[in-house]
Parts: C-alpha cells; sequence; structure tokens
C-alpha cells in the first residue's frame, strides 16, 4: 500500500452523494486539507509563439517582480476524477477556483516588494528560462561545483540568481535601474512590469522544464502510438474468512475501465477514485487504485476483477510528467490604441447554435470596452494591452484540468452566471469561463444541473453526454472546427509532429483520446526550450 | 498567331541580359475581370487589331504638355504619387529617361507588334546585346533601358507584344512576365487584393511621350529645385544619442540577452571570432585589407540581386538571386543555402526575430518570418509557413528598426537603383527631387502579430536611399547634389510620438557628412555606418597613383571597384577597410551585432569564380 489521501477516503466513506459532492468541492476548493502531493499544471499555445523579446519579461521586470509566487496546489484531484466527468456544475466550480488562484493577488518579492499583483503575472517565461539556463552554463565558471548541490538546489540557485540579472546587465546601470522602478507606478504599469509573454509557467512547472532540458532537446517525434484496445485482465482472488485483504495497486491505463465485483459476503472498498456499490466498484482510468476487501462471513468469499492493464500513459519528452503544482497560463493581449480592433464574441445558447459547421468562432463585431471593466497593463515602454483572454492548465490531474477564460461585456450570462461571489471584487468579474477535465463527458444532464438558465442553455448547445467534452475560447480558438473542442484533445499532441491544423481535421476536431504517448505531457510550449540549451 | 511562336522564340534567342529590376507582380487586370486597353475595346475574340499605335502625337502647345506630361509622372489622378514614390524626379533623372525613351522608340520604330516578323524585329531590338536573364531562361526586357516606356507595359500595344514574344505560354505567365518590367508596380492592400492601379491611361502616356519626342521643352520650368550643398556638421544631439545607446544600443541588449554569435566559440567574442574561416590575401582575393583582417565566410555559385543583409547573430545571410530560386538565405551555420521567395531587398530585425523578403506576393508584397523558422533548417522558404505574413503597405528598398520594449519600424522612400557590379559599376547618382520624402512605417504588435500601419511621410528634400538605424532613432540618408550627384550623407533624429492609430513623426537634421557612397549600414551600436563605394577617376591618389592618367590606374579606370568604407558618425571621419582590385567590388556591407561588418565580393573577371564572396570584416571592432 502507498501512501494515500485520507481525506477523499473521508469522502469516500460519507457514503451520501451529496454530502460527497460537497465535501469533495471543499477539498477542491482549498478549505480543507486534502492531503496528497501538490500539482499545479500549465500550458501552452499550438500555434507558433509570436510574442517577441522585445515583449517579453525583461531583466530590470524579474527584478521588480522577484522570485514567482507558487501555484497553490491543493494536491491530486485524481480521486474526483470521476465526481469531475459526471457533474459540469462540479467541474465549473474547479474552474473558477482555479482562476481565483491564478489572479490572487500576490505581493510582489522583488524591489518592488509588497506591491500587489495578480499571482500568474509573477510567473517565468521564455526569458527567464533562457537566463536560467545561462547560469546553469555559467556554473563551474563561478567557482561553485556542481556537485555541491543536488540537481534541485542547483536549478533553484539559479532561479534565484535570475531576479538579480540585470545587475550585471550593461544596459541596466544603477541610474537607469533606479528610474525604471520609480516609474512604476501605478497598478496597471506594476502589471506591466512583467511584460506580456504569451506562456507563463508556474515556479513547479518552470522548474521541471528546465530539468527536462535534455529530455526535449534529445526528443524527436516518435512514431506515434494510437491508444490500444483495451486489454482487460481477469483475476479472481480468494478470500478467507475474518480477513482483511489489501488488494492492488491497480494501474487503470487512460479511458480504461476497473471493475471489482465480490462473490458472497464481501464488502469493497476502493481508494484512488472510482465508486462502490455493495457488492461492486468501478472506477474508469487513467487511475491507481487500491482495493480493500472485507469478507464478512464465516466462508470467507472471492473477487473478480475485470480491468484494463495497458500501460499509463507515458511523457516521452520530459523527466516524468509535470508533477502536482505545476500551473501554465497562455495570456492573449490586445493592444489599446492604434487602430488595433477589439473583438466581441457572444456565447449565449442562440451564438452557440448558430455555430458554423465545422464550428468556428465568429466575432459579433468590435467593441471598445470600458477601461474599467477590463484587465488591462502598461509595459514599462508606455505600451497599453488588455487581457482578451486566459487559458489556464493545471496539474491537479494526469490530464492535467482546464480553464479558459475570455472578456465579455455582459460578463454575468451565460459562462459567466455562476461566478462564485469570492470573485466579484476580482478581475474575472469581467470574464467567462468555460472548463475541461477529461476527454470525455459524463454529465448526463445536459444543461449541467446549473441553475442560471442563461448558462443552462448555453451548455446544452454545447454538452454531447457521452460525446466529447466541449471548452472552447472564442478569442483563443480560432480555427475551422476549433469552436466545438475541448483544450485536452489538442494538447494531447504536444510534442508530436502533428500541427493545428491537422489535429482539427481528426475526427471530432481532435478531441478524442487517441494517444497513449503524451510527448510533451500537454504543454506544447515545452518544446521552447529546446532553444534555450546549446 | 499562335502558330508563329516558336518562330518568334527562336529569333529572340538566348542571350545575356543585364540584370534588370524585375517587379514580381500578378498583374492586377488578371486578378480582375476587366481588362485596361488604353482606351480601346479588346476584340470579342480576344485578339488583337492589327493597327495597334503606341502612342499618339499631342497637339498641345509645349508649355501645356510640359506641364501637364509632367503631372502624370508626379502623381496618379487620386493624388497618389507615381514615380517619386519611389524615384526622385529631378531634371537629370528625367533626362535619362527621356533618352532612354527616345532610343526605345527610335528601336520600334513604326512597326505593329500585331505582326510576328515586325514583332521580333521590335524585340531584339529592345533587347540588343542582351538576353536570358530569368530563373526559366528566357529573354526579358530590361526596365531601365525602356525609359518611360515601362509605365506603356500594361497598355495594349505592349500586352500584344508579350503576346507573340511569349507565345505558348500561359496568360497567367505572359502577365507575370509583363508585371516584371511595368511601373509604376502594381500595388495590393493588406489583404492582397489589388489597389486602384496608378497605370498610366493611354492619354496620359501619349503626353508623356510627346513630351519626350520633342526633346522635354520647359522640363527645368517644371521640376522644382533640386539638389542642396553638403555642409560638414555633426549636431551635438549625435553625442548624446551615442550615450544613449551604450545602455539601449541594440549591441548591448543583445549581448544583456547573451545573444550567441555566429562563429564565437564558448567564451570568445570580438575580433577573436570567426577565426575557423580563411583569411583573404592569397589568389584573387591578393590585397583586400587596409584595416583590420578579411575572412571569407562563404562562397555562392550563383549572382546576388541587389543588397545583401544579415540576422544580428550574423548566422543568417539573405538576399535576392540564386541558383534555383529567386532569392536566398545562407545559413553559415549548415553552409547551406536556403531557397527563398521574393526577389531582394532583404531585412532582419536587430533583435534577432525575424526576417523580410520584398516581392514574395502580388504586388512587392513584403514577407515577413520569425527567425525561428530558419532555425529549423527549412529547405525553402514559401512565406506560407506559420510563421511567416505577407505584408503591403510597405515600399521597395526599406530598412528596418526595432524599439525595445516597442513596436518594429521600417522606412522606404525614393531610391536608386544600386546593383552594384552588374549595371552599377561607376559613382551613384542621388536622383532624389526638392519633393523627396521618407515615410515611415510603423509596424504595430497588437499583441500576437506585427501589423504595419499607414506610412507617416516626412519631407526630406533632395534626399533619398534611407536607412533606418537598429533602434529606430536615426535615419542617415543619401543627398542629391548638383545634377544629380551625390553631395554627402544627411543624418536626421527620428522623434515618434503616438498619435491617434499611428505615431506623429518628425525627423530634424542633426548632422551631414560630405561623403560619397551607398546606401549605409548602422552599426548596432549606432556610432559607425559602412558604405560600399564605387571607385572613379577622382580616387587615384587615394590609391596611390600618380592620377587619374598613372597607366597603372587604367585597369581600375576600365574595369572599376567598389570598396568598402566606414564613418564614424561622431567625428565624421571616414576610414577605407577594403583595397579591392580592378574589376572587383565589394558590395553591400552591413554590421551584425558585434561589430563584425559582413559584405559581399562579385568578381565578373574571374572566371574561377561562378558567385560570389561572403565575407567577413573585424575593422570597427579594432577602431574601437
Amino acid at each position: 500500500m502507498g501512501p494515500r489521501s485520507y481525506a477523499p477516503e473521508l469522502c469516500a466513506f460519507l457514503n451520501l452523494i451529496p454530502v460527497k459532492w460537497l465535501c469533495s468541492m471543499w477539498c477542491l476548493l482549498g478549505f480543507i486539507g486534502c492531503a496528497g502531493p501538490p500539482s499545479p499544471c500549465a500550458e501552452v499555445s499550438s500555434g507558433p509563439q509570436t510574442s517577441r523579446v522585445s515583449q517579453a519579461l525583461s531583466a530590470p521586470g524579474r527584478y521588480a517582480l522577484g522570485e514567482a509566487a507558487p501555484y497553490p496546489d491543493e494536491g491530486s484531484l485524481s480521486a474526483y476524477r470521476d465526481d469531475l466527468r459526471a457533474s459540469q456544475q462540479i467541474r465549473r466550480e474547479l474552474g473558477w477556483t482555479l482562476g481565483q488562484r491564478a489572479f490572487e493577488m500576490v505581493e510582489a518579492r522583488g524591489a518592488l516588494a509588497q506591491r500587489p499583483i495578480p499571482r500568474f503575472q509573477t510567473w517565468y517565461g521564455v526569458e527567464d528560462l533562457r537566463r536560467v539556463f545561462q547560469y546553469l552554463e555559467q556554473w563551474p565558471e563561478d567557482g561553485i561545483s556542481g556537485d555541491q548541490f543536488t540537481e534541485d538546489a542547483l536549478i533553484e540557485q539559479a532561479f534565484a540568481r535570475n531576479t538579480s540579472a540585470v545587475l550585471s546587465q550593461e544596459a541596466w546601470p544603477e541610474n537607469r535601474l533606479e528610474a525604471f522602478l520609480a516609474d512604476l507606478e501605478t497598478d496597471a504599469q506594476v502589471r506591466g512590469a512583467g511584460g506580456i509573454s504569451r506562456v507563463l509557467y508556474s515556479p513547479r512547472a518552470a522548474m521541471h522544464l528546465v530539468k527536462s532540458a535534455d529530455a526535449i532537446s534529445e526528443c524527436r517525434p516518435a512514431e506515434r502510438v494510437a491508444v490500444k484496445e483495451s486489454e482487460f485482465v481477469e483475476q479472481v482472488v480468494h478470500l478467507a474468512s475474518c480477513g482483511v485483504e489489501e488488494l492492488g495497486p491497480f494501474r487503470v491505463a487512460a479511458d480504461g475501465r476497473f471493475v471489482a465485483e465480490a462473490e458472497g459476503e464481501v464488502r469493497l472498498q476502493l481508494f484512488g477514485g472510482g465508486d462502490c456499490t455493495r457488492n461492486r466498484c468501478e472506477a474508469t482510468g487513467p487511475v491507481d487504485l487500491e482495493l480493500r476487501a472485507v469478507p464478512t462471513a464465516d466462508t470467507g468469499g472471492a473477487v473478480r476483477l475485470h480491468f484494463d492493464a495497458r500501460p499509463p500513459p507515458e511523457t516521452s519528452c520530459l523527466e516524468g510528467g509535470f508533477p502536482v503544482g505545476s500551473a501554465v497560463v497562455k495570456v492573449d493581449y490586445r493592444r489599446e490604441g492604434f487602430g488595433v480592433e477589439f473583438p466581441e464574441y457572444a456565447t449565449d445558447a442562440s451564438a452557440l447554435s448558430d455555430r458554423s459547421d465545422p464550428a468556428e468562432w465568429q466575432p459579433l463585431g468590435t467593441v471598445e470596452p470600458d477601461p474599467e471593466s477590463i484587465y488591462r497593463l502598461e509595459l514599462p515602454g508606455g505600451n497599453r494591452f488588455r487581457l482578451a483572454a486566459l487559458h489556464l492548465m493545471t496539474k491537479e490531474l494526469d490530464h492535467w484540468a482546464w480553464a479558459s477564460f475570455w472578456w465579455s461585456a455582459s460578463p454575468d450570462t451565460d459562462f459567466g452566471a455562476d461566478r462564485p461571489p469570492m470573485l466579484f471584487d476580482t478581475p474575472l468579474r469581467d470574464y467567462k469561463m468555460c472548463v475541461a477535465t477529461d476527454f470525455t463527458e459524463a454529465d448526463p444532464d445536459p444543461r449541467g444541473g446549473a441553475v442560471d438558465d442563461s448558462l443552462a442553455a448555453a451548455l446544452e448547445q454545447v454538452s454531447r453526454p457521452h460525446g466529447a467534452s466541449w471548452c472552447s475560447n472564442p478569442y483563443i480558438e480560432q480555427g475551422a472546427g476549433n469552436a466545438a473542442t475541448n483544450c485536452v484533445g489538442c494538447h494531447q499532441y504536444a510534442g508530436t509532429d502533428r500541427r493545428s491544423e491537422e489535429i482539427l481535421e481528426l475526427p471530432g476536431h481532435g478531441t478524442r483520446l487517441s494517444e497513449i504517448d503524451f510527448p510533451l505531457d500537454y504543454v506544447f510550449s515545452a518544446a521552447q526550450v529546446a532553444g534555450l540549451v546549446d | 498567331m499562335a502558330t508563329e511562336g516558336p518562330v518568334i522564340r527562336e529569333l529572340f534567342g538566348r542571350k545575356t541580359l543585364r540584370p534588370c529590376l524585375v517587379v514580381l507582380a500578378l498583374l492586377p487586370e488578371l486578378l480582375l475581370a476587366g481588362c485596361r486597353d488604353g482606351g480601346r475595346s479588346l476584340p470579342s475574340d480576344g485578339g488583337f487589331p492589327q493597327d495597334l499605335i503606341l502612342y499618339t502625337e499631342s497637339t498641345l502647345q509645349d508649355a501645356d504638355l510640359a506641364a501637364q506630361a509632367y503631372a502624370v509622372i508626379a502623381a496618379a489622378g487620386d493624388g497618389e504619387r507615381r514615380c517619386q514614390e519611389c524615384h526622385g524626379l529631378t531634371v537629370s533623372q528625367i533626362r535619362r529617361w527621356g533618352d532612354h525613351t527616345n532610343a526605345a522608340l527610335d528601336c520600334i520604330g513604326a512597326r505593329d507588334p500585331a505582326l510576328p516578323a515586325q514583332a521580333a524585329e521590335i524585340w531584339n531590338c529592345l533587347t540588343d546585346g542582351a538576353s536570358s536573364d530569368e530563373a526559366d531562361g528566357a529573354t526579358s526586357l530590361d526596365p531601365e533601358a525602356m525609359g518611360f516606356l515601362t509605365t506603356a507595359a500594361p497598355l495594349l500595344w505592349f500586352r500584344q507584344l508579350f503576346e507573340v514574344a511569349y507565345a505558348g505560354e500561359s496568360a497567367l505567365r505572359i502577365a507575370q512576365r509583363r508585371g516584371s518590367v511595368t511601373m509604376p508596380p502594381p500595388a495590393v492592400d493588406s489583404d492582397g487584393e489589388p489597389l486602384p492601379d496608378r497605370d498610366l491611361t493611354q492619354s496620359e502616356l501619349d503626353l508623356l511621350l510627346s513630351w519626350v519626342r520633342r526633346g522635354l521643352p520647359l522640363l527645368e520650368e517644371q521640376v522644382p529645385g533640386g539638389g542642396k550643398d553638403c555642409a560638414p556638421y555633426v549636431g551635438p544631439e549625435v553625442a548624446g544619442h551615442l550615450i544613449d545607446m551604450e545602455t539601449q544600443g541594440w549591441d548591448v541588449l543583445n549581448r544583456d540577452r547573451s545573444l550567441a554569435m555566429f562563429g564565437c566559440a564558448e567564451g570568445q567574442s570580438g575580433q577573436a571570432c570567426l577565426s575557423d574561416y580563411p583569411l583573404t590575401g592569397s589568389g584573387p582575393t591578393n590585397g583586400w585589407t587596409e584595416l583590420g583582417v578579411l575572412r571569407i565566410l562563404f562562397t555562392t555559385d550563383y549572382a546576388s540581386s541587389f543588397w545583401t543583409r544579415s540576422s544580428a547573430d550574423g548566422r543568417y545571410v539573405a538576399h535576392g538571386g540564386g541558383s534555383a530560386s529567386s532569392a536566398s538565405i545562407i545559413d553559415l551555420e549548415r553552409q547551406t543555402v536556403i531557397p527563398s521567395l521574393g526577389l531582394y531587398d532583404s531585412g532582419f530585425f536587430p533583435d534577432n526575430s525575424g526576417f523580410v523578403l520584398m516581392a514574395v506576393g502580388p504586388g512587392t508584397q513584403a514577407g515577413f518570418c520569425e527567425q525561428s523558422l530558419l532555425d529549423s533548417g527549412p529547405s525553402e522558404i514559401t512565406y506560407e509557413e506559420p510563421e511567416c505574413s505577407l505584408e503591403s503597405g510597405i515600399g521597395l528598398y526599406q530598412h528596418l528598426g526595432a524599439v525595445d520594449g516597442g513596436d518594429y519600424w521600417t522606412v522606404y522612400g525614393p531610391f536608386v537603383s544600386d546593383d552594384g557590379g552588374h549595371r552599377a559599376t561607376g559613382p551613384l547618382r542621388a536622383d532624389f527631387s526638392s519633393a523627396s520624402s521618407v515615410n515611415f512605417v510603423p509596424i504595430i504588435y497588437d499583441g500576437s502579430s506585427y501589423s504595419p500601419r499607414a506610412a507617416v511621410s516626412v519631407a526630406t528634400p533632395s534626399e533619398g536611399d534611407a536607412v533606418l538605424s537598429p533602434s529606430g532613432q536615426l535615419v542617415a540618408s543619401r543627398i542629391e547634389g548638383v545634377d544629380g550627384a551625390q553631395s554627402g550623407f544627411s543624418l536626421r533624429r527620428v522623434d515618434a510620438e503616438p498619435e491617434g492609430d499611428s505615431y506623429a513623426i518628425s525627423a530634424p537634421l542633426i548632422a551631414e557628412y560630405c561623403i560619397r557612397g551607398s546606401k549605409v549600414g548602422f552599426s548596432f551600436d549606432e556610432r559607425y555606418l559602412v558604405l560600399h563605394r564605387y571607385l572613379d577617376a577622382s580616387d587615384a591618389v587615394e590609391f596611390g597613383f600618380d592620377g587619374a592618367d598613372d597607366p597603372e590606374f587604367a585597369a581600375y579606370l576600365e574595369r572599376g571597384a567598389a570598396n568598402i568604407y566606414v564613418v564614424d558618425l561622431l567625428t565624421g571621419d571616414q576610414r577605407r577597410i577594403t583595397r579591392m582590385n580592378p574589376g572587383q567590388y565589394a558590395l553591400f556591407p552591413h554590421f551584425r551585432s558585434d561589430g563584425w561588418i559582413y559584405f559581399i565580393v562579385r568578381d565578373p573577371y574571374d572566371d574561377a569564380l561562378s558567385g560570389e564572396y561572403v565575407v567577413a570584416s573585424d575593422a570597427v571592432l579594432r577602431l574601437q
């Protein structure tokens, strides 16, 4: 028996479903300690990286912000995967929670100490990683042997040095740096100190990328390994009377099924996920399970096991999958002024019903958002940008949790109607949200149990019970068919040689699980790391 | 008529034509259903009448004719610039075009292009002494030699001539060939759609050619006074700018970002770099060095077309021309040539982020790509890659700059074509009229991509061949002196302030350098200019001869040569860094981020050299 999360057990023991869900949500929201390894996640663009050096987080920007604030994960949510799959409502609560964590105001840790800034804006961009790699390469020259440190400690040292990289740069003598910091007066300027890198990584995700640099550099797109047909194993375990049998762990493949059936008077308990009735337990992979079988009669009994023994997901171009605690955002900023138009999208039931085939987002037109009703920032050079959309992936689940936010002029309807009160005073008050945690939609209610009619009606247009799940950001998902996708489907191809256009032409626009190897663990931009190391 | 095609083509043969200013263009009339015909209606069967008239002599008096004909070349009917969008309309320029026009008209005589035999005679005459200069071996007209007749290319008479000359080819291909000699070049909007054309109508052509045939009477009265003296002057703004560049120059920024310079091993920098490449000094490269060392980085097997530019890190070298493509990008690290679409006018952004080639798409569209595309080792560049985009609204002879943390910039304006060592073998003219202006195009980062805004035009009388500094804060131009000769270089500071959807720009003059030379390249610290200069008789003494009559100097006068010079913007001092042999042309110098200078050497007299050398100089590194 390996380490176990006790809170899920507690929840599982509370066989009253509503209470169990409530428990789950408490865990998800971080209100109680649901133990387990921390796990945030990150996300990357499938398209070309168009942000340039000149717009990215500069060394003085990092000096101002200091080290990035960790993503405040609450451990793995694998135990709740089935709950999340089966309930749009729980999923949406999770999505808002993830957003709250990303936008939570934290204090800058650098020269702008104590100035508040949204957490995600402190995270690391590609320029940070470039400098970290440079430090790692230079380390022996500094007279410090790498042997004195563990690999993690060495990388942590490099990240720490990154925060003061500007002090050794020709371009930033002391007086210029002081002037730079003094000019960061407004909140928008403080936000802009972080630049507008298109992809940002939480500390744990960034750390994992650095550790995986060699694997990424050496990786070549391999021959794709399609998901195999199920390889069911059937076992019968005979139980002696008056004993407790701990069985497992069982590694259940992605999309695989696990079934345990009691023969005789045997009480079953399943740990790690799934559900049990009196004499039968079921779960869907990918998940690691353990089973406790307790005969309740003198005659003993048996447990008949059926499960999919295919290998678990691989991440062949990384040093293992991203750890819990990893988070990645892809941000979509739009320039303010200079004739740059800001499109407006409708995501209500009517608009979703009118989507073309293949589904593609079409703007209603252009709009000039009220500056007070959209998240804005100003770069040190004076250029101002508005946040149109933010795509967040966090690694609480093997296949990540995906929450995508987009600006709306009517933010309290449809996909913004269930915004929890804790977000009313945050930038997310102006953004709508969709969320996905799996490839398939297992909520039997196409209206997702939504209380608000506009949300229920909108969900009804996109939900396909037992079909592909849905989460599509109108500002980001701009390809033909992209308005019918689910984040996770496309990102499974990160690290393969498939281009986004090809993915969208796959059956279901690429929403189905089709890979068993996830070379870059869903993070497209991880490939950039190969260009940062010699 | 079609049966005459092979005969005609046989008559034309394959000759060696001087490289011409080729403008790739799908003619707008192909994209539009209707065809212009200069006032005539096309026969319904698509054929041509056999009494085609190139132009009709005007009956206007000289004064009216001169005024109206000048107006034709100065601006289109809607006020949009015509010839002076790219060329200075000076007296000398117009006279030279007039001379070429007269020669071409004499060639044509009274022949009718609708008659195959006469069409062949016209073609042979117009391409006299020249031949194949196109990738497929076909003969094409030389726009320079056609003078004002380039403006007649879209009209019925020339359309008929091309139909006969290229009989058997598709209508599209013929249109492309005709588009390559059409002036003004076709323009398209940002979506690639043809803009209202600036072509001359038949009646406008009648006016223009009548004026030419009469000897351009009253020309001087039409042309605003052009040319200005050069007064050596370096304003205090130059020193102030150089101080700013000590922390904001792209050399510093790239160094701080640890931009890996090509040819620099770990721990190497400056002069120590590129040490793996052979020095010049033997064989045909003997005696080239005047200051510092020269290293041969690459030898092409083709002649490049117009200028050459390189990436900030020095790894990629790009120019028009190629052995199997219209443009080429040399990857020095892989020692290979990447074929590219586009024709000429390569450019790289100073932050090593992207590159551009001109005339990639319809209407001379610019093709912009992220430099990461080159890093991926592509077999060719088509500009259809996800890393690329096509942009309109950027004129030829453009140059690029970038503001750190801000937008990118490009400038274009009147230019003098310089295809060094091909047609240009002597001092470059500077035909920039008093109406000259430089056009600044802000390339705005909208959050996900860069897109150009409308050009902001700033008057720069008698200046042209403008080059933007890497920081986008300076612009250097050649100055027209007397009769189209160059009197020097101007240096202007670029003051750009956001205004509405674009910028308000002024460009006060801050220095003048009274020296001659080509379009310049700025060093990344913006302290130096580098340029090439064609040798002439006045250089004899500087080269150690007794004078232009010195018999030893005769080979230079016969074969010509071009050398590389650097100019210190702070002091105005210039240094020649090469001493090329007769017939050898060192051309199109430019800096990479760390101060090395790259240029090409063309030697049409070296039979063993099928292409050109790419050469690097450390001269400026020795001056610092």
